[in-house]
């Protein structure tokens, strides 16, 4: 997979991730087999691949959210595979936003509140409250921002998870099948605020998503099968 | 946003789990709280009352004998000081005839009121009484009663020159109630730290003193003042006089008299007075004389003279010439009389006074070794001390001696004799010889003996000029203390008696212990379950970038506010536990406070914070272990959501239950072989021992059982099938549910089934608590005749046809001090326990009465413990186990201090009607207790069947004179229905703890089924209704839980099944049943409580996470 290098300093890098499990009778299942990619600053990269082939797995340990078996990830100078600790804390605090499937939004915070909860990991560094207003009125919910996420649409919660992914700084947005729980235009309206968002932002995006469709319009696409990554078939934007 | 914000939008969230924390935590902090300030509120009480009943008084000095009652005066200066006088009595109600015994009669002066800062004024016949008498009699103001009051002599009850007629000991007086005085102050004022409230009298200390013929004399005095002033001030202010002393110029001889208002002197008087004179530079010689009947002359033409008093001398100067010991010396008169010379040989005969009024003649020989002259020593009627009746008589037919006399034989020599030396002795033997006359009555072998001492005056050499001298000589070598002229400290011992023989706060914890745990239980699980469920959010803010810490602080921060709030709801509802407990001792577990008059509440700031800090850390260590094991997830894992059930694989082999069950099994039986074939274990025991085997060999049963449920096949052949392989795969959680539900089970039902009454029980039994003895009796004025011999009841005016009632009955006669209950039934820590001298019938033919438990190593029958003379580790006692261990927290072999002396346990009685006091030998106790020497305590053994004729022969003959008779098992039943109360609070609180308990069950399930919430979202997707679901849960909890109360249960039935079978049982099944039945209940409508909560919400969320 060939990389993009319009800026070294908050450049992804991947180099061989491995990502083995044991399965209960003591063999070894290989979900990530020695993958190695960049990804340039602000490149919109979607990747797809078959259920189960570890598309997710591969965004959680981009996302320091799971660690390889073997191999590095780098964001920048940051070497994210070997953070632990309040480092680790730190740098998916300031350097990384997730958007998941489901919207994970907290069911006791208002839409705001949800929004500006990762502000309570970086107390103050991030963005301020004027700044979410600001993105709620930016994804269309200025009038919402006081409902609770069980009064928001699917669509309206995933809008939010975006904006929450975002109120850090975050140069990284990591976002797993953001729209698999939403119907056609919900999810297309969340994919088109997330690159728009991106694009305003200068946010490098790594999507997975089985919609060929939303894949299409990111700058590059990638497939994940067999454990090994490659450039895909179709032609992008 | 800040973490505030996110912690209360969190708790306003999740109220309910919330509200259901709190509630647990403050249930347990309720408890707690309500236990300390019920405990603070009993021994509060205690002290309020006891400091009320005192008023301003600070001290008290209760002589055993009278002093003089201007000594209070002395010490005005030192301090408020009022002296009374103060003995033991009943009272009648004229009207009803209703009789109190037991009542306190106080002669007080105004002074008394002042120290309580009452202004109540009594003269004549006017008398004050507490509430608690005017309610036993049934009088009001203006009603009249009856007082018959114990008048205390000076002489030993047990002496030839003491009056023991009933109207000399107990006088009855008619008196008019002036005023009835409210519970709870000075109406209830008594002396002795003890709870209860006492029957008490008060009259005009002037009034008794000129009834009683007292002569300005009292014997108590009480003072507000500074422990060390009055205690300098009473030792410059106590005369030879308040000691019972008097110190005369003897003007026959040249030199001192010291006697005795108690006409003996006591060996340490003696001491005294010998010290006292070699310090002045003289010497002091014993005198004492006796009455003889007869004396006579050998021969065939014998003569004999009547009454006449014999002296015996012990030489004051070396040059004083004294009879040669076992000869007689006598004077002309009497020579002349008898006419006899030296050589001749007299027979001395005088009599001996006994226990049953008769006076049996005793005699001694001694040959006459001078005929002396009526002058000089010789003629010294002062010898003589002063027997009422007698030395006062103006001729000798005038005598009206306490002992027969048959004037018959006064001859008008006598009264020549009498107008012109009125007692002078006529005959003086050795002082030995006059000695074994006082000291051959019955247990009067150690006894006191020496009538006077003669003191040398040496300078000046006037007698006037001497006197005060020696007397200042003596004072100093006779000590307050001997004489029981001594402050104590009455309002500081109030204050420590207080504090009680145990805590009452740790007691009431300890009963309310299962519903302490089960609060606690209840909010650890909801605080655990709770953070369990939030398991996605915490994902997601460590998936915000928020770190483990940021995460756990603020999932903590929840955690201890809700804590917080736990403390803060429990607190006050601890206040209203401990009000509701106040209120429910002060009726209907009012056996639990013995004889405790009123309770109150008694709040202070470190019980509620003490109360409240349990809670809040049992919440914070709950908080923090919660959010201890999230944190040990991966982030991811939190994301997904609640942990789904995981069945652990099976071991090879459940050794450890396999192992559990036999030797739980192996034990049951090996302790029935054992009860069954020897005597080496208790049935009782045996059997609490199998079903405690039996409870534990159930659960390792139930265990393999879920274990060969977990392996078995067909569970999806039914739902009921799935159920149980459900519980089964539940594993260590069921297994847990199982034992902690059948082991409270088994606490509840096998204490609650140990209540017991005696009432059925053989009172023969010589083995068992009652000694064998059917009655026991105790008697407000000592009794001065014997109570067991017919003589005696004559004597003591028992009517005639009475008698036949007392056909085989044998009466032990104890000797009873004044002291402290010292039972369950006193909440007051004693500090003077009562006790009590054994006759020596029951010290060396006690036998096998009451099993007391001795040293084993000590070969003697067990009774026989209590007369060993060995006294230096302290006196040999015997009390009663529970009181001996729980209320003076000694035990066998250990010594226990009293204020006349150390005490040593050498034995034990469990569970006898001995419960309220200690035992000593009579021999001791009249060490102990010289002033006691007639008895007051009784214990009667009757024929069968002939138990209440003798108690009623008893009453009709002694009721007046304040004989209370009870059946010994009625004694028993007072014990024991202080712990009958206990067993019942046991049963309430430990029942609403289970059923608290249940609740946890509930939230165990609750948490179980939204584990399980993929499991159940399958099954819905399956086919299966939410009704079948509700079924299929229900049959799993509710299986642990009949099958757990139901094995604890019949564990328990197993255990206490001896207990129950035997007449003493008296167990209530129906609040037994109830309390099972309303557990069981309560717990299947938690179940269902839980099971709605789980199926409610919608299941298809947690299927489409799968």
């Amino acid at each position: 997979m060939g990389a993009s290098m319009s800026n070294q300093a908050d450049q992804l890098i991947l180099h061989n991730v491995t990502k083995r499990f044991t399965r209960p009778d003591g063999t070894d299942l290989t979900i990530l087999d020695g993958v190695s990619c960049t990804v340039g600053e602000a490149e919109t990269v979607a990747i797809v691949g078959p259920s189960g082939s570890g598309k997710s797995t591969l965004l959680n340990i981009i996302g320091a959210l799971d660690s390889p078996t073997s191999g590095t990830v780098h964001l920048g100078a940051v070497e994210v595979t070997a953070l632990t600790g309040q480092p680790l804390a730190r740098f998916r605090a300031s350097r990384v936003g997730f958007v998941f499937q489901e919207h994970h939004l907290l069911p006791q915070l208002n839409a705001l509140e949800n929004v500006l909860l990762p502000t309570l990991a970086t107390a103050g560094d991030g963005h301020d409250e004027a700044w979410a207003r600001a993105m709620m009125d930016r994804i269309g919910l200025g009038g919402r921002m006081d409902a609770f996420p069980a009064q928001l649409s699917g669509g309206e919660r995933q809008r939010v998870a975006l904006a929450r992914a975002l109120v850090n700084g975050a140069k990284l947005l990591v976002c797993d099948e953001p729209t698999g729980n939403l119907d056609a235009d919900a999810g297309a309206m969340v994919v088109t605020l997330l690159l728009e968002l991106a694009n305003e932002e200068d946010v490098t995006v790594l999507m997975v998503t089985h919609n060929s469709e939303h894949a299409k319009r990111f700058s590059r696409r990638v497939q994940l099968a067999d454990g090994q990554l490659s450039p895909d078939g179709e032609g992008g934007r | 946003m800040n973490r505030l914000r996110l912690v209360t939008r969190s708790l306003a969230h999740h109220w309910r789990t919330g509200t259901m924390v709190v509630f647990g935590l403050a249930t347990a902090t309720a408890f707690v709280t309500g236990a300390l300030v019920t405990g603070d509120s009993v021994h509060g009480s205690l002290r309020d009352t006891g400091l009320a009943r005192l008023g301003r008084i600070t001290h008290a000095m209760v002589a055993p004998a009278y002093f003089r009652a201007a000594l209070a005066e002395d010490l005005q200066a030192v301090g408020e000081v009022s002296a009374a006088v103060l003995t033991q009595g009943a009272a009648r109600n004229l009207d009803t005839d209703a009789v109190t015994p037991g009542v306190t009669v106080l002669g007080v002066d105004p002074g008394f009121w002042q120290l309580h800062d009452a202004g109540l004024e009594l003269s004549g016949r006017e008398c004050a009484i507490n509430e608690a008498l005017a309610g036993d009699l049934g009088v009001a103001v203006g009603d009249a009663l009856l007082l018959t009051i114990h008048r205390q002599r000076a002489i030993a009850s047990d002496t030839l020159f003491a009056r023991r007629e009933r109207q000399d000991i107990a006088p009855s007086m008619r008196l008019t109630v002036k005023q009835v005085l409210p519970a709870g102050g000075t109406g209830d004022f008594r002396l002795d730290t003890q709870s209860s409230a006492p029957r008490n009298v008060f009259i005009s200390r002037d009034w008794l003193d000129s009834s009683l013929q007292l002569n300005g004399k009292a014997n108590v005095l009480v003072a507000s003042g500074e422990a060390e002033v009055l205690a300098a001030a009473l030792e410059q202010a106590c005369t030879l006089e308040d000691h019972g002393l008097r110190l005369t110029p003897n003007d026959t001889r040249g030199d001192l008299d010291l006697t005795s208002d108690a006409m003996l002197l006591t060996e340490q008087q003696v001491s005294a007075a010998r010290a006292a004179a070699a310090d002045a530079g003289t010497r002091a010689a014993r005198t004492s004389v006796y009455l003889a009947t007869d004396i006579a002359t050998r021969g065939p033409s014998t003569r004999a003279i009547s009454y006449a008093v014999v002296a015996g001398l012990e030489s004051l100067r070396e040059s004083d010439p004294i009879p040669t010991p076992g000869t007689a010396w006598v004077n002309v008169w009497a020579a002349s009389d008898l006419a006899c010379a030296p050589g001749d040989a007299l027979d001395i005969s005088y009599m001996v006074p006994t226990d049953d009024g008769t006076y049996p003649i005793d005699e001694m020989t001694a040959p006459v070794e001078r005929v002396v002259e009526l002058a000089g020593p010789t003629a010294d009627r002062s010898l003589v001390p002063n027997f009422e009746g007698m030395t006062d008589a103006v001729n000798m037919s005038d005598w009206d001696p306490p002992f027969p006399i048959d004037l018959d034989r006064v001859t008008d020599r006598d009264e020549e004799y009498w107008d012109l030396y009125r007692a002078t002795p006529k005959v003086f033997v050795g002082l030995d010889d006059v000695r074994e006359m006082w000291q051959s009555a019955p247990g009067r072998d150690d006894a006191d003996w020496v009538t006077s001492m003669r003191v040398g005056i040496v300078w000046p050499t006037e007698g006037d000029g001497f006197g005060p001298y020696f007397s200042l000589k003596l004072l100093q070598r006779l000590t307050l203390e001997a004489s029981g002229l001594v402050f104590a400290p009455v309002r500081e011992l109030t204050v420590e008696a207080s504090e009680g023989t145990s805590d009452f706060g740790q007691l009431l914890l300890s009963l309310s212990m299962f519903l302490v745990m089960s609060g606690a239980g209840l909010a650890a699980m909801l605080l655990r379950l709770s953070v369990d469920r939030r398991a996605s959010e915490t994902g997601i803010m460590l998936a915000c970038g928020c770190n483990t810490k940021l995460v756990g602080r603020v999932l903590f921060a929840e955690g201890a506010l809700l804590s917080g709030l736990g403390a803060v709801v429990g607190v006050p509802a601890g206040l209203l536990y401990a009000y509701a407990m106040v209120a429910a001792l002060g009726s209907w577990w009012q056996g639990a406070l013995g004889s405790m008059p009123t309770l109150w509440l008694h709040v202070s700031a470190g019980n509620l914070v003490a109360g409240g800090v349990p809670g809040l850390v049992v919440g914070l260590l709950a908080a923090w272990w919660s959010v201890r094991r999230l944190r040990k997830r991966r982030v991811l894992e939190l994301l997904g959501g609640w942990q789904a059930m995981v069945v652990a694989p099976e071991r090879k082999r459940p050794w450890a239950a396999i192992l559990t069950l036999v030797l739980s099994l192996g034990l049951a039986v090996a302790l029935g072989g054992l009860a069954a074939f020897t005597d080496a274990v208790p049935a009782a025991g045996a059997f609490f021992g199998i079903g405690w085997a039996l409870l534990i060999a159930g659960l390792a049963a139930a265990g393999l059982v879920l274990r060969s449920l977990r392996k078995s096949r067909g569970a999806t052949q039914s739902l009921g099938k799935l159920s149980l392989r459900n519980a089964a795969a539940g594993g260590g959680r069921s297994l847990l549910t199982l034992g902690l539900l059948a082991s409270a089970t088994f606490m509840v039902v096998a204490v609650a089934t140990n209540a017991r009454t005696f009432s059925g029980i053989d009172a023969s039994d010589r083995k068992s608590g009652t000694g064998g003895f059917a009655l026991q009796a105790t008697a407000s004025v000592p009794l001065p005749y014997d109570l067991g011999t017919k003589l005696g009841r004559e004597k003591l005016g028992f009517a005639v046809e009475d008698e036949a009632a007392f056909e085989g009955v044998e009466v032990m006669s104890f000797l009873a001090s004044r002291g402290e209950d010292i039972s369950c039934l006193n909440l007051t820590r004693p500090s003077s326990p009562r006790v009590l001298g054994a006759p020596w019938q029951m010290t060396s033919l006690g036998g096998g009465r009451f099993s007391p438990k001795v040293n084993p190593l000590v070969e003697a029958p067990p009774w026989s413990h209590l007369g060993g003379s060995d006294v230096e580790d302290g006196i040999p006692a015997f009390g009663d186990a529970s009181s001996v261990q729980w209320s003076l927290h000694s035990g066998l072999g250990k010594t226990y201090a009293i204020p006349q002396g150390d005490l040593r346990f050498v034995g034990l009685l469990p569970g006898s009607i001995f419960a309220r006091e200690l035992i000593v030998s009579e021999r001791n106790f009249r060490d102990l207790f010289p002033s006691v020497t007639a008895p007051s305590y009784f214990l009667i053994d009757t024929p069968e069947g002939g138990e209440d004729a003798v108690a009623e022969a008893l009453r009709r003959n002694l009721g007046e004179m304040g004989l209370q008779v009870r059946s010994t098992r009625e004694v028993l039943n007072d014990f024991i229905r202080v712990q009958n109360t206990y067993l019942s609070m046991f049963l309430a609180l430990g029942g609403l703890g289970i059923l608290l308990g249940t609740v946890g069950l509930g939230v165990a399930l609750l948490r179980n089924a939204l584990e399980r919430r993929r499991e159940l979202a399958l099954m819905t997707a399956i086919g299966h209704s939410r009704g079948s679901l509700a079924r299929m849960l229900l049959t799993e909890n509710g299986c642990l839980l009949v099958a757990g109360m139901a094995w604890g249960a019949l564990s328990a039935l197993v255990a206490v099944s001896p207990h129950v079978a035997s007449a003493q049982a008296e167990v209530n099944w129906t609040a037994l049943a109830g309390v099972l039945i309303a557990v069981l209940a309560i717990g299947l409508v938690t179940c269902i409580a839980a099971v709605g909560i789980a199926l409610r919400a919608d299941l298809v969320p947690a299927l489409r996470r799968e």
